[in-house]
C-alpha cells in the first residue's frame, strides 16, 4: 500500500522536474513588501516578509499569499513561511535570502531557489532570472 | 537517583497547601543583567544561612548561571535535563501533512515526502504525537542541560540549572529546576527559598514567579534602569504576586524610581547604596556579607518585608 503511494509521489516529482528543466511553465514565487501584483517591491526578509506573490506563467496571473500573522511571531517565522512557500506549489523561488530553519525546509522541496535583488519588484526580477542573471541560493 | 523530567503540569499537585507555607518562596528578577540581582540574591541568601536560617538558593537563570561563581560550594549531586521531542517515523508515515497543522509552535515543517522536526523550537507539548494518526511522531529523550545541587554550609543549599549551549528554549529546563528546588526544600526542611530568576521578560522568568510567594525587583537609580525595570514590573504585575522593588548601586540625584513607585503603588523596600569596594570584592567572586553594614541592612529589611507578606497579605 505505503509502496504504491510512494511510487506515484515519485513519479509525480519527476514529471514537476521534468516539467520545470525540460522549459515547461514556471510557477515562481518572490518574497514581497507589499501585495501589488507584479509591481511588489521585493522584501529582503523572509519568514518576516509582508507576504509572497506567486506568478504563473501559464495564465500570466499574479497572486499574493499573506504573511503577515508571521511578521510577530516569536518564533518558527522561517519555518512557517518556508511551509507556505512549499505549499503554493510554485517551482521556482526568487526572493530574500533564506535562514538556516527556511533553508532546511526548501532544500528538502524540489523547488529552485534564487536570491532576488532587493529594492527592484517582482517584475524586473523576473526578468533578470529569465535572463539567467540572478544567483543561486545554496 | 534517576530524574524524571515533569512533563505535565501534575506539579501542581504535589506541594499540599499546608506544607508549602512553611517555607518563603522570593523570586528576585531584574529588568536588565548587569544590576546586582545575582549578587543581591547570593547575599540575601548567604545572610539568612549565617543568622541559622536553612535556605535554598536556586539559580533559574539557566542561559547564564552564575551565582555559582560568588559560592563556595560542594557537589552533592548532578542530573541530566531531558525533554522529550517527536522523532519521525518515516516507515510509518502516511503523509498527510497534519503535523504541520498540529504544532503551535511552528516545529514541524511537512514536505510532500518528507517531515522536519526542528527540536530547537518543539515545546514538547506532545500535540503532534497524540494527533498523528499513523503513531509516525513518537516522543524520545533529548539532553537539554543539567541541573545541580550542591552543599555550600550546613544551612544552604545552591541548585544550579545550566541549559546546553544551541539550545533555544529555556522555560523547560526552568521549570525542572525549579520543581527540583521545590521538592528538595520539602523534604531537607528549608525555611527560605530564593530563586535567581533570568533577567528581562523572558516567559522563563514567569515559571519562577507562579511558584513564589513574593518577587522583589533589583534596578539601579537612573533612566535605563528604570526603563527596564518597568518592562519586568509588568510581567511581574501580571503575575499577581507581592512585589516590591530593591534599588541596588543607590546614589543620591535620580528620582525616577521613586516617581513609578508612588504611581505603580510598588514599595521600595530597601537601598544599597553605592560602594566601590563593595563592588570590587564582587567583582572578585567574594559577597562579604558581614563587612558590609548598609548592604546588611538592606538585606534585613527585604528579610522582613518577606515575613510581613507572609503574616498578612499585601504589607
Ligand atoms: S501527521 Fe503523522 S502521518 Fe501525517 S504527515 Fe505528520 S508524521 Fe506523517
Ligand atoms: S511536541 Fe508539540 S511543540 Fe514539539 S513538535 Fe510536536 S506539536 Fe510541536
Amino acid at each position: 500500500m505505503a509502496l504504491d503511494i510512494g511510487t506515484i509521489s515519485e513519479m509525480a516529482i519527476t514529471a514537476i522536474m521534468t516539467k520545470t528543466t525540460m522549459g515547461g511553465k514556471l510557477k515562481i514565487i518572490f518574497s514581497a513588501s507589499e501585495n501589488k501584483g507584479k509591481d511588489s517591491f521585493l522584501d529582503d526578509r523572509f519568514g518576516r516578509a509582508a507576504g509572497f506573490v506567486v506568478y504563473e506563467e501559464e495564465t500570466d496571473q499574479w497572486s499574493w499569499i499573506d504573511n503577515a500573522s508571521n511578521v510577530n511571531a516569536a518564533g518558527g517565522a522561517g519555518v512557517q513561511a518556508g511551509q507556505a512557500v512549499v505549499n503554493s506549489g510554485a517551482t521556482v523561488y526568487i526572493g530574500a535570502q533564506l535562514g538556516p530553519k527556511a533553508m532546511a525546509v526548501l532544500a528538502r522541496s524540489t523547488m529552485k531557489l534564487f536570491a532576488g535583488v532587493p529594492g527592484k519588484t517582482a517584475r524586473e526580477n523576473y526578468e533578470l532570472f529569465k535572463a539567467g542573471k540572478l544567483e543561486k541560493i545554496e | 537517583m534517576c530524574f524524571r523530567p515533569n512533563l505535565s503540569l501534575g506539579s501542581r499537585n504535589n506541594h499540599r497547601a499546608s506544607e508549602r507555607n512553611l517555607i518563603l518562596t522570593v523570586t528576585i528578577m531584574s529588568g536588565k543583567g548587569g544590576v546586582g540581582k545575582t549578587t543581591v540574591a547570593v547575599s540575601f541568601a548567604t545572610q539568612l544561612a549565617r543568622r541559622g536560617e536553612k535556605v535554598l538558593l536556586a539559580d533559574l537563570d539557566v542561559e547564564e548561571p552564575n551565582a555559582g561563581l560568588f559560592l563556595q560550594k560542594q557537589r552533592k549531586d548532578s542530573v541530566d535535563a531531558v525533554v522529550y521531542r517527536p522523532k519521525w517515523r518515516e516507515d510509518l508515515c502516511i503523509f498527510c501533512g497534519k503535523c504541520q497543522g498540529f504544532c503551535k509552535f511552528n516545529a514541524i515543517a511537512a514536505l510532500p515526502k518528507y517531515i522536519i522536526v526542528f527540536p530547537e523550537l518543539c515545546h514538547s507539548c506532545y500535540a503532534c504525537s497524540d494527533l498523528c494518526p499513523a503513531s509516525a511522531l513518537s516522543m524520545v529523550p533529548a539532553k537539554i542541560g543539567q541541573i545541580q545541587q550542591y552543599s555550600v554550609n550546613e544551612n544552604l543549599v545552591f541548585i544550579e540549572g545550566r541549559l546546553d549551549i544551541g539550545q533555544e528554549i529555556a522555560s523547560t529546563l526552568v521549570r525542572q529546576t525549579r520543581d527540583k528546588a521545590l521538592r528538595e526544600a520539602q523534604t531537607a526542611g528549608i525555611q527560605w527559598l530564593v530563586f535567581d530568576a533570568a533577567p528581562g521578560t523572558a516567559c522563563a522568568s514567569r515559571e519562577a514567579m507562579i511558584k513564589s510567594d513574593a518577587v522583589i525587583l533589583v534596578t539601579e537609580p537612573t533612566p535605563f534602569g528604570l526603563h527596564d525595570m518597568s518592562l519586568a514590573y509588568q510581567l511581574a504585575k501580571a503575575s499577581r504576586k507581592p512585589c516590591a522593588l530593591v534599588i541596588n548601586k543607590d546614589s543620591p540625584g535620580y528620582a525616577g524610581i521613586e516617581k513609578f513607585a508612588n504611581e505603580e503603588k510598588v514599595p521600595i523596600i530597601a537601598r544599597i547604596p553605592y560602594n566601590s569596594r563593595l563592588a570590587q570584592s564582587y567583582s572578585e567572586g567574594n559577597i562579604p556579607v558581614g563587612a558590609f553594614p548598609a548592604l546588611e541592612h538592606a538585606l534585613s529589611r527585604i528579610a522582613s518585608w518577606l515575613l510581613k507578606v507572609r503574616a498578612g497579605g499585601q504589607p
